[in-house]
């Protein structure tokens, strides 16, 4: 199910195109990542989805509630982060909880006294937020994003300031909201890696256009189509290089052999007209293309990939 | 049912703000402070002793006699007590100074011997001066107080002790007895010979008689105290005064008959006397009669003193208060300069005789049921609690702090983003915390101006608050007077949060939304404090500038009153329902903006 749809949309702020024709999907029990440069236009678009911004053009529903129209059913069904999470410092990390709890019908204090504990604040959660680290300030804001147990989570950069055990606590509770209860996550952050561990599906953005859009984990059912990088140690290189010339695929020497990019479902047929072909063949390795070759040799096509 | 919650929800988020609330509290409390303030400044003062001593001028006979007063003074700081026949006369006395300053008088003299052409005259002077001594002797002996309403009768026949005088010295050369009362009286020649000389025995000692009856009777008034026959004796002294000035009319008459050129500055001198005797008729003498009736005793700090006073004081000016016609108006520089228009001139003139007119009303209706209206009772709870209805400015500018502070925090502090995203239209959001701070705003004013009303009736007395004040449309109870007052001016606070919220929402910065609003009402009271300067600046009363603070149209001594009092029309109704109409579009403007605008820090 599509919890999250945009389509076509554009921003203009000041004349100037912030996002143009961007369109993307989150689906329930998927988590989908949101990768790109600073001013690429990532912000913009979680401000757009969360009703921050009006939109130009274009149309964002959010569990089939357009936001323009029907913004109160739309945003009853969405929590998040943008930017910082700042707190009201006024008042207690639970003084905050229910302040927005008040916004929403049925949240009782059982529920907030839950989702602190599940965000391990329940020992500071009735100090002042002024006394807070930026750390704890974050996973109070990921509380009040979970506050009304919504389907869609929108978190923007929601790693900032949290410790590595922090983080992994985070993807671990992301994943276990995808997977057991179905929210659809859509987070923006420019730590590829972890994007890589807990994505299943990345947008990458650049200068507020959608440029690019990978699939990671794949559970094996599709790995033969993905294109995996495969190094061949031969008893003769140079022929083997020719070899994959002629078949004018992405083929360099290197030490340990011949490296030729390639899609798996290709590799048995590969192999066996090399044989055919008399090589001697001591080891094909097979080497993981990581997110962060793809998205820096996506994004330098771009020239001013800093503004 | 939900949007009240969520009002109910901000306004505990509000006072979640340490700063805020303690400033709310000082707001709220400072309306009890204040007349405890009030109360014990004045038990300090009365316990000072109160009036005091009061210490007039000392008596130094013609202007010419004051050579070097210097002499007069220094000694005159010695309080010892006098005594003159056996009678010990205070420090306290309110005749003590008076006498005082005969005997230093008396001094004087003896020791400026040349100032008399002859010993005789000095002698004579010393022993007018001996009798004028002896006879506020007499008063002192029976009046301690100053306030007593006999003082008057002393001051009023102080003449006839000098006239007694010329009548009991006839055998005294006529020029060496002129030199010595025309010391004290201020005579011309022809008048003295004409009133006290040349008379026959027989009607110089009628005239004897007559004085010393007139004294005889002040004296028996004095000594047992008989308020009515006071009021006889001042009604017998106003009559006196009428027949006098009526001779003097006469006297005038014959005057232009004789010079008919100088008919035109006789013809006013006979209008002023015959105005005069209109006063003593119509307004002395009924006043007098009143007094006997209700038993008013005059110089009494008592409200039907002053009620019995201001009628008497609005009856003379609405006697000398006329509107003159266009032409002499236009004749009139000053009166041009002043009023700028004729029809503003009539205008101003017509409120001021209307004002008479009621306060006359207002006196006498008190007076008739016994029950004084608030305006007799100056220091009584009523008139506190109306002067406290300017602690609705005090909390006009929590209003716009809390205005300004409302939604420019929210942007600075970034806070505005988690609110924006919750299941809540922008317009819910931004009414219910419009609602939320402007409801605290007049929660604190009606709680302020309730617990000042209760602290000025447990300082100065609850019965105050059970007198009814007197309007043209008929007597109304204190509440039913004041409590549309004070629903007037939440109208200021209204306006005052309308603006300073609108900035809020405009310039998202809350130091710029608090001081823009204050800066504009310190503006507002110097136009005000211009025009009540300078004249013919009609437009204003058409701007917010002189309703800002509507409480002003209540209160005392305020710059509307005086501006009302140059004939600026302004209207209350009109000022009220703009600054209405203009909080409301603050409002809208507010709204509009915040619903079209994309939330950026």
């Amino acid at each position: 199910m599509e919890l999250l749809k945009i389509q076509g949309l554009t921003k203009i702020i000041k004349k100037k195109k912030i996002l143009d024709n961007i369109s993307l999907t989150v689906n329930s029990g998927e988590i989908v990542g949101f990768l790109g440069p600073n001013g690429a236009g990532k912000t913009t678009t979680i401000k757009l989805i969360m009703g921050l911004f009006h939109i130009t053009e274009g149309e964002i529903k959010i569990c089939g509630h357009d936001i323009v129209t029907d913004f109160e059913a739309a945003m009853a069904n969405v929590g998040g982060i943008i930017e910082n999470p700042d707190l009201y410092r006024r008042m207690t990390g639970r003084e905050n909880l229910e302040y927005f709890a008040s916004m929403y019908d049925n949240i009782d204090k059982k529920n907030i006294d839950d989702i602190v504990e599940l965000v391990k604040m329940s020992e500071r959660i009735d100090d002042k937020v002024k006394t807070y680290s930026l750390g704890m300030c974050q996973r109070v804001g990921i509380a009040q994003a979970l506050l009304h147990n919504p389907r869609l989570l929108v978190l923007d950069e929601p790693t900032n300031g949290l410790d590595p055990i922090g983080i992994k606590e985070l993807r671990d509770l992301l994943k276990y909201l995808a997977k057991e209860a179905g929210v659809g996550v859509f987070i923006s952050s420019h730590l590829l890696s972890e994007m890589e561990l807990m994505c299943d599906r990345i947008y990458i953005i650049d200068e507020g256009v959608i440029i690019g859009e990978k699939t990671i984990h794949d559970n094996g059912e599709s790995q033969e189509e993905l294109i995996f990088e495969y190094t061949f140690a031969t008893d003769d290189n140079v022929r083997t290089l020719a070899y994959f010339n002629k078949l004018q695929t992405n083929c360099r020497m290197e030490k340990e052999g011949v490296a030729v990019v390639m899609k798996r479902s290709e590799m048995p047929r590969l192999i066996k007209d090399l044989v055919d072909q008399g090589i001697g063949i001591y080891a094909v390795n097979e080497k993981h293309r990581t997110l962060e070759q793809d998205f820096i040799s996506i994004t330098t096509g771009s020239k001013k990939q800093i503004r | 049912m939900k949007f009240l919650r969520q009002i109910n929800v901000e306004i505990k988020s509000i006072l979640k703000s340490r700063f805020l609330l303690i400033i709310g509290i000082l707001v709220m409390v400072s309306s009890v402070v204040l007349p405890v303030i009030g109360f014990i400044a004045e038990q300090n003062r009365n316990s000072d002793g109160g009036g005091g001593i009061v210490r007039p001028l000392p008596i130094t006979g013609p202007a010419y006699s004051v050579v070097d007063i210097d002499i007069a003074y220094p000694e005159m700081s010695g309080q010892e007590p006098i005594v003159i026949d056996g009678i010990t006369i205070t420090a306290d006395n309110p005749f003590y100074w008076n006498i005082n300053g005969l005997m230093q008088e008396k001094d004087n003299i003896e020791m400026d011997k040349g100032r008399f052409s002859d010993l005789e005259v000095l002698d004579l002077v010393l022993s007018l001066i001996d009798e004028e001594i002896k006879y506020y002797a007499l008063f002192a002996q029976h009046i301690a107080e100053h306030t007593d309403y006999r003082i008057e009768l002393a001051w009023n026949s102080s003449q006839k002790i000098y006239e007694k005088f010329i009548y009991e010295h006839n055998d005294i050369a006529e020029d060496k007895l002129f030199e010595a009362v025309s010391y004290k009286m201020g005579l011309d020649p022809d008048t003295f010979k004409e009133k006290y000389i040349d008379l026959t025995p027989e009607q110089r000692l009628e005239a004897l008689d007559k004085l010393e009856e007139d004294l005889n009777a002040i004296n028996k008034v004095v000594a047992d105290n008989d308020f009515p026959q006071y009021i006889n004796l001042r009604i017998q002294q106003e009559e006196d005064r009428i027949s006098d000035f009526k001779e003097q009319i006469a006297i005038h008459e014959e005057a232009i008959i004789q010079n008919p050129s100088q008919e035109e500055g006789l013809n006013a001198i006979i209008e002023d006397l015959k105005r005069s005797i209109e006063m003593i008729e119509t307004i002395t003498i009924p006043t007098l009669q009143l007094r006997l009736e209700r038993n008013i005793i005059p110089g009494e700090d008592t409200w039907e003193n002053r009620a019995l006073s201001d009628i008497e004081m609005n009856r003379n000016q609405l006697l000398y208060t006329e509107i003159i016609s266009e032409e002499e108006f236009n004749k009139e520089r000053h009166y041009v300069l002043q009023y700028g228009s004729y029809d503003k001139y009539v205008r101003a003139m017509q409120a001021q005789i209307d004002e008479y007119n009621n306060a006359i009303m207002i006196g006498e209706k008190s007076i008739e049921a016994g029950k004084p209206d608030m305006k007799f009772v100056p220091k009584g709870p009523r008139n506190r609690t109306i002067e406290f209805l300017r602690y609705s400015i005090f909390v006009a500018m929590f209003a716009v702090l809390l205005g300004g502070w409302s939604i420019a925090s929210e942007f600075q502090h970034g806070t505005i983003r988690l609110l924006m995203i919750r299941p809540k239209t922008r317009t819910k959001i931004l009414m219910a915390k419009f609602l939320a701070a402007l409801t605290l705003s007049l929660v604190i004013y009606m709680l302020g101006s309730l617990l000042n009303l209760i602290t000025n009736g447990i300082l100065f007395g609850f019965s105050d608050y059970a007198y009814p004040n007197y309007t043209i449309s008929g007597d109304i109870n204190f509440f039913a007077y004041y409590v549309p007052k004070l629903l007037a001016c939440t109208v200021s606070i209204i306006f005052a949060f309308a603006v300073a919220f609108m900035l809020s929402v405009i310039i998202k910065n809350v130091a710029v939304a608090v001081a823009v609003p204050i800066a504009c009402f310190i503006g507002c009271n110097i136009v005000m404090a211009t025009i009540t300067y300078s004249g013919a600046m009609n437009w204003v009363a058409y701007t917010p500038i002189p309703y800002v603070q509507i409480s002003s149209f209540f209160t005392q001594n305020t710059m509307v009153r005086y501006v009302l009092q140059r004939g600026i029309p302004l209207s209350l109704t009109y000022g009220i329902i703009l600054l209405l109409v203009l909080s409301a579009i603050c409002t809208f403007i507010s709204l509009s903006i915040f619903k079209r605008r994309d939330i950026t820090d």
